[in-house]
């Protein structure tokens, strides 16, 4: 098991710094989220949400990323339990469910364009790209994290048991998921309110 | 002391297990089905905007807290770790409300 320096909070110094960095995302998302709810009904041309969501694809690929935070949950457990091959297959697992979602949301963005809704488009655009892009951009570097743990966890084996390390790449990942949450209810489920 | 391993404990025994995390993952599914179910059914159901805005608000808390209390550790972690993001959140929810409140006001 990997250790830890004593510090005067009785808190390890990396996971106190991730819990610190997902208190600021919380503040940039919470900007990005009051702005979009601010702007989204005051385009003065089309085409707005009402008009393009597609509310299956949003649900689906909001079961992926569920299925992924649970996976990222067996991971950090299994780390924890030194269960390498459980750990390796989880953490595959994670990877692989962010690119589904990585997926959809290209394949989602490709479909707005084709409608004609562009970042530049009107003020509904602009905050939903600025925020879907954002968390999306969160998901891609989630998976390049979570890919580099994998790789490393493959080339030194039994040796790497880094449980804190996984631990705190598996709160950000979970925060992207919880981030989710809210913008699918806000951004999509809201959308005739 | 103020964590597990000051209790001479590894903090990874008060933690949740795979049958807990699969049970959390079959309620997630659930309320999301139950949103999405929402939505689809809110015309014929005949649910106001009110109604529908508390019952997914409500939903989706319930959602954020079973992910930030059980699958991120919250629940377990120190009390510092705990008002570090709670009083984030709160800030965060407290400027937003207002921001709205006040744009809304003044149409």
């Amino acid at each position: 098991m990997s250790t830890h320096l004593e510090t005067n909070t009785g808190v390890d110094n990396r996971k106190f710094a991730m819990w610190t960095l997902i208190g600021s995302e919380c503040f940039l998302f919470g900007t990005l989220i009051t702005n979009y709810l601010i702007n989204r009904n005051r385009s003065v041309t089309g085409p707005t949400g009402q008009e393009i969501f597609n509310i299956d694809l949003t649900t689906l690929s909001t079961f992926d990323l569920l299925l992924s935070s649970v996976a990222m949950a067996f991971a950090v457990y299994y780390c924890k339990h030194k269960k390498l091959r459980p750990m390796q297959w989880s953490l595959a697992t994670v990877a692989l469910f962010g690119l589904f979602f990585l997926g959809f949301q290209y394949y989602e963005f490709s479909h707005f364009l084709h409608e004609g809704l562009g970042l530049s488009t009107n003020v509904f655009g602009a905050s939903f790209y600025m925020l879907t892009g954002c968390h999306g951009l969160h998901v891609a570097v989630g998976v390049m994290i979570i890919s580099t743990l994998l790789i490393k966890s493959l080339i030194k084996g039994e040796a790497w048991f880094n449980d804190d390390v996984v631990e705190i790449c598996g709160l950000y990942w979970h925060f992207v998921d919880v981030i989710w949450i809210i913008i699918f209810t806000v951004v999509y489920l809201f959308v005739y309110v | 002391m103020t964590n597990d391993q000051h209790a001479g404990q590894p903090a990874h025994q008060n933690h949740a297990g795979i049958p807990l995390y699969v049970a959390f993952l079959v309620v997630l599914a659930i309320i999301t089905a139950c949103e999405w179910a929402i939505f689809k059914f809110r015309v014929s159901l005949g649910i106001s905007n009110f109604v529908l805005v508390a019952a997914l608000s409500v939903m989706s808390l319930v959602k954020f807290f079973m992910v930030v209390g059980w699958y991120m550790h919250l629940r377990y972690d120190p009390k510092l770790l705990k008002i570090n993001f709670i009083f984030a959140f709160l800030l965060v929810m407290g400027i937003a409300l207002g921001l709205l409140t006040l744009m809304s006001a003044h149409g």
